[in-house]
């Protein structure tokens, strides 16, 4: 029997993290693919392309993912995506799309706000990629249903635009992941509100605005319990996770906030625990009790990965060391804090796998596992170095 | 406190090491940070090396409370000698280690620590694309997974223990004696135990160890009683059964089916450990003994099959019941009894179990869903038989083998049975086959039926073409073939015909097309007519026609496998088969070719070097026409280039010849093509004189071409202002060309065709 991973790649700050079912159904969150690393003194950026590649499946011939989950449209969430997703009908990849490795993204979740607030390039191209998808909707072409061409909405911001197309609010539960009823696995919609949906207009409201979920892992359909949760939110700050645990509370859905891994929001940021900047006010440097709160849900000994760049007291938030020392501070043991730019090393990061078991994600590290038989490929330090040889004696 | 460890018991080995063993070591400590390992003695061959090992244990805590610790000690054992082509093995140190709930460990050896059972299937294997640091990973990983529950493949299911060293094999259907276990169908009331009778397979082989194949539970006192007559009939000598190497077995379970979830992993080897495990698992050993012993004396040789069934508390991985079954054999001679006891301590060895094959197991590993339905075939020889079995192996029975033919000693040169069906009838001897396959399943629709093709569509045989999907010929036989042109078959059955041609360097499939058009017959002609587009076709049919000059024949259409004077290797009839089987079974919803008819092709050629090279073809339906008793069949687009040229003439008519076969046999006319009139042809609103200029060249070059196969057939003029019968002038020819052929030294009969636009309007006179 297969079972769930979570995959967290190390991109600095900004995240990617790909969920695999045990069926083999593919869930990325957020992406931030930089071009690969130039050569070997880059080499702390790790090629996540090729890995994501490796790692999702093929259907003829072409890669693609199951689910596509843009928490919210700023560039260290979606970097990238124009140039390895493929964007448009998908009965038109060609083979200049294959030849270029395009992801084709089957089922895309966004929120409402990526029509609204879109400054970047890659933003601007998921926007596109979203409205053609919204318009098979407001057509009610059957096509709207194909892979490729899916799109639900997550939070509803009451704009009639969106009337037509499938959405999932705060409240509900997500079974079902592009056209297929997961038996073992679910996702718990926290956010976004409404509310905050109509009223985020500017630049820094997307934050506000993030989608907030809780995945919900089984090892086998009719267990009764949870084998796994794992809580994100995007950049979420402090104000929405307030909002996250009250409404929870209020709904008796305090299960839903339980993690047994805590993606860190915005990069490890202060922005969790309370206003930025950090100096500015001496009441911003105290953390909110409800942030606090919900670290407060973790099961067992849990895990809160840090996806951003390694995390310095002198560096300007995010990351934030006082953020990591908050974190800390609910953790029994560091080696619990999972800092992606430090594993396995700062020099070679490279991404951290939790396999789901019965007791909770487990690092896994026998995916690391070689092969005798092996070859390099033209990303090799040496392959792109210059290599010199002499006869001469020194 | 420091922990007991097993490596304390072993000496420090003093020897040599390998260079690749000792290369390993070295990546070994550099992995695991220790600049030197130490180095034991664990036996003759091999080295053990103890090691400490960290382990990512569960954030929720370990599954169970199981004793996994963050560092673990373990022992690496490499042997010596065979190391790296033998991957080495890894045990836990500890004596303490929670070995009893692991099912991922082997059952233990001279009371040495268990092996784990790092990964499915051969560790060798495995290795040989590894190395050694992937080793110690998964030696990590099988901690941490050990840890959290996750070794289990399935946690709704009971992972059984894990067998090594194990002696021999139990074949027997899990099935039917979980079903004796859980419905307590004891011998004697208020039991556990019940019979079974075994053939004990190794016995004339040089293997050392027996296996056991179940052929019948013996459940309850009526069936025992039954065996026990059977017995004292062969009671003198016993040698009846002991001939056959008959062996009466025990099914042993536990009282009151308690379930348990130990694992046993320190199985016993003699009859006092048996009983101290029957005490263990709650299993009584004795009194089913003492009942196999006395007063009946079952033994009829020495080594007796046990089967121990272990009631768990989940439905075992791979099995539909809870009931896992330890597989022991006891060997007991003579010496060994005293009193219908045994009072030695005799030997107990274990078995593993295969579970006899069936039809769904076949069809799993085979990965062949049955889409054909049920199939008659006609033909069950060379290449018949092979593809019935091809497709009995991939677990489709639902076959009627239909062939009136015996299984002569030559046959097994090609045939895919072996030499104990000498003699008997090839359909009867296949149905065997298949059934002894599937020994334990009832397959009610495989049929063998006695007699030839033709036979089945006569009488009472007649009516049950209707239940078929799909009817194969692989008889090679001619007669046959023109039975079925001839035959009115309105069922909606699927007709293929497979053969080999150019002495196995062709293997040709034929799939006729909806409402039988086109014909088997039909898709022969027109794969003939591929001479103009495959050069292979053309020689093929100039070769043919050479060789039907020294053996005085007409051109031979298909090779028959039976013939002794056949040169056909065996190999090249498989080839075919397992080709047509495959085309057949992807096709079985016509996906390809759908209402058309289909010609499939595997050629073969040696001549610079081994090579195969498939082809495939569409055909559409023909244009059928009737006159009188002829069946005139044209393909499907010469009646365009007909009209086209009457058209294209206006209003003179004009005419030509046309290029075919005619089977008298069956009394066809197949036209495959028009040849148009020739430049020094006249014509005029009423009249056509069809000229010569290069007629007769272009008519020999398709004979030659074409290995004499096709050539002139009859002729075809229009009226394109009507009549639509044969004029005066039309009929002083006819009369003219029928003198001639009559005195052909190969009669055909004259064959026009008047083309009007109201239609073609055929006419045959003989």
């Amino acid at each position: 029997m297969a079972n769930h991973y979570i995959k967290f790649y190390p991109v600095e700050n900004g995240d990617t993290t790909l969920i695999t079912l045990s069926d083999q159904t593919t869930i990325l969150i957020d992406c931030k693919l930089r071009a690969s690393a130039e050569d070997e003194k880059d080499k702390e950026k790790y090629d996540v392309k090729r890995d994501l590649l490796e790692s999702i499946k093929k259907r003829d011939n072409n890669p693609f993912i199951d689910v596509f989950i843009l928490t919210h449209p700023d560039q260290d969430h979606c970097l990238g995506f124009s140039k390895n997703f493929y964007c448009g009908d998908p009965s038109k990849y060609k083979k200049e799309n294959r030849d270029n490795e395009e992801i084709i993204v089957d089922e895309l979740w966004a929120t409402s706000i990526l029509f609204d607030v879109v400054t970047n390039d890659d933003a601007k191209a998921l926007k596109k990629e979203a409205e053609r998808r919204r318009k098979l909707w407001d057509q009610d072409s059957s096509e709207k249903d194909k892979p490729g061409n899916r799109i639900c909405m997550i939070g509803y911001n009451g704009d009639e635009k969106f009337e037509n197309v499938e959405a999932y609010v705060p409240g509900n539960t997500i079974i079902e992941i592009n056209n297929k009823v997961q038996t073992n696995f679910e996702f718990f919609v926290h956010s976004p509100f409404k509310k905050t949906l109509i009223t985020a207009t500017s630049e820094k409201d997307k934050n506000y605005s993030s989608i907030v979920l809780q995945a919900r892992f089984k090892i086998n359909a009719n267990d009764d319990d949870f084998a796994t949760f794992f809580l994100f939110g995007g950049d979420a700050d402090h104000y929405s996770w307030k909002e996250v645990l009250d409404k929870s509370k209020a709904h008796n859905n305090e299960d839903k906030l339980k993690w047994d891994i805590f993606l860190s929001p915005h990069h490890c940021s202060w922005t969790y625990f309370n206003d930025v900047p950090y100096d500015e006010k001496e009441e911003n440097k105290t953390p909110k009790k409800s942030s606090l709160d919900i670290l407060d849900y973790k099961v067992g000994k849990g895990k809160i990965v840090a996806s951003s760049k390694v995390i310095s007291k002198h560096d300007k938030n995010p990351p934030h060391w006082e953020a990591k020392q908050q974190y800390l501070k609910k953790l029994d043991s560091s080696d619990n804090f999972i800092e992606l730019a430090k594993c396995p090393s700062e020099d070679e990061p490279k991404p951290v796998i939790f396999k789901i078991t019965p007791q909770g994600p487990v690092k896994d590290d026998s995916k690391k596992q070689g092969s005798s038989v092996a070859s390099a490929g033209g990303s090799l330090g040496a392959v792109k170095s210059k290599g010199e040889y002499g006869s001469e004696t020194v | 406190m420091a922990l007991k460890l097993y490596s304390n018991s072993l000496k420090p080995y003093e020897g040599g090491l390998s260079k690749y063993v000792h290369a390993s070591l070295l990546v070994i400590g550099r992995l695991l940070g220790k600049r030197k390992l130490k180095v034991y003695e664990w036996d003759e061959n091999h080295i053990a090396i103890p090691v400490t090992i960290n382990v990512e244990l569960p954030p929720r805590g370990n599954y169970s409370g199981i004793d996994i610790k963050k560092k673990e000690p373990i022992l690496i054992v490499f042997d010596i000698n065979c190391y790296p082509r033998k991957a080495p093995k890894a045990f836990s140190d500890r004596l303490d280690f929670p070995k009893d709930a692991l099912s991922h460990l082997y059952v233990a050896k001279d009371d040495r620590p268990a092996p784990l059972c790092l990964i499915r299937g051969s560790i060798d294997e495995w290795f040989a694309e590894k190395e050694i640091g992937d080793y110690v990973l998964q030696i990590q990983s099988w901690f941490s997974d050990a840890a959290s529950g996750a070794l289990v493949e399935d946690g709704n299911q009971f992972d059984p223990i894990r067998l090594e060293g194990y002696r021999g094999t139990s074949i027997y259907k899990y099935k039917e004696i979980a079903d004796v276990v859980n419905s307590n169908q004891s011998i004697m009331e208020g039991q556990n135990f019940a019979l079974a009778l075994f053939l004990e397979t190794e016995k004339e082989t040089d293997n050392s160890f027996p296996s056991f194949k179940m052929m019948k539970v013996i459940p309850n006192a009526d069936e025992f009683k039954k065996a026990v007559e059977l017995l004292k009939q062969v009671s003198d000598s016993k040698n009846g059964l002991v001939d056959k190497n008959l062996q009466f077995g025990l099914i042993v379970w536990n009282k009151e089916l308690k379930p348990t979830s130990d694992y046993f992993v320190n199985l016993p080897r003699n009859f006092n450990e048996l009983i101290e495990f029957g005490k263990k698992t709650n299993i009584d050993f004795l009194s089913g003994l003492f009942f196999y012993f006395s007063p009946h004396s079952l033994k009829l040789i020495d080594n007796i099959p046990v089967l121990a069934g272990i009631k768990r508390s989940k439905k075992i991985i791979g099995y539909n019941s809870d009931i896992e079954f330890v597989n022991f054999y006891i060997t007991v001679k003579d010496a060994d009894l005293k009193d219908g006891t045994i009072v030695n301590n005799v030997p107990v060895s274990f078995q593993m179990h295969n579970e006899p094959l069936s039809v769904e197991k076949a069809k799993e590993i085979s990965n062949y869903d049955n889409q054909l339905g049920n199939v008659l075939i006609f033909g069950a020889g060379a290449l018949g038989s092979k593809v019935i079995m091809n497709f009995a192996r991939g677990g489709h029975t639902d076959i009627t083998i239909v062939d009136g033919d015996k299984l002569s000693p030559h046959n097994l040169v090609r045939h895919a049975l072996l030499s104990g069906q000498i003699g008997k009838s090839k359909s009867v001897a296949v149905k065997a086959a298949i059934s002894e396959l599937y020994r334990h399943d009832t397959l009610p629709n495989l049929v063998s039926r006695n007699i030839d093709g033709e036979e089945m569509f006569i009488g009472e045989n007649r009516k049950s073409i209707a239940q078929f999907n799909w009817l194969f010929d692989f008889t090679a036989s001619k007669r046959l073939q023109n039975f079925l042109a001839r035959e009115t078959i309105s069922e909606p059955i699927n007709i293929c015909k497979g053969s080999l041609m150019n002495e196995g360097k062709l293997g040709v499939l034929l799939v006729e097309g909806k409402n039988r058009n086109p014909r088997v017959d039909d898709l022969q002609i027109l794969l003939y007519d591929l001479y103009k587009r495959e050069k292979f076709v053309s020689e093929y049919l100039q070769t043919e026609f050479e060789k039907s000059k020294d053996e005085k024949s007409l051109v031979s259409v298909g090779v028959g496998c039976n013939s002794e004077t056949t040169i056909l290797a065996d190999e090249i009839v498989s080839l075919h088969a397992a080709a047509f089987c495959n085309v057949i079974k992807k096709e079985a919803h016509r996906s390809t070719f759908s209402d058309n008819g289909f010609i499939y092709l595997t050629s073969i050629t040696t001549e610079h070097g081994f090579k195969v090279e498939s082809h495939s073809f569409q055909v559409s339906s023909l244009i059928v026409m009737k006159c009188g008793d002829w069946e005139i069949r044209f393909k499907s687009n010469i009646p365009e280039i007909l009209k086209s040229e009457m058209g294209k003439a206006l209003p003179h008519e004009t005419g030509g010849v046309f290029i075919g076969i005619i089977n008298k046999k069956t009394k066809c006319i197949y036209v495959t093509d028009v040849l148009l009139a020739p430049l020094d042809s006249e014509a005029n609103e009423v009249c056509f004189f069809r000229g010569v200029e290069g007629l007769p060249e272009e008519i020999d070059k398709i004979k030659k071409m074409s290995g004499q196969t096709f050539g002139y057939i009859g002729e075809w003029h229009s009226h394109p202002f009507g009549p639509m019968g044969l004029s005066n002038v039309d009929m002083r020819t006819v009369k003219k060309f029928l003198n001639e052929f009559r005195q052909l030294q190969n009669p055909i009969p004259v064959f026009i065709t008047i083309v009007t636009p109201y239609g073609l309007h055929p006419f045959v006179i003989e």
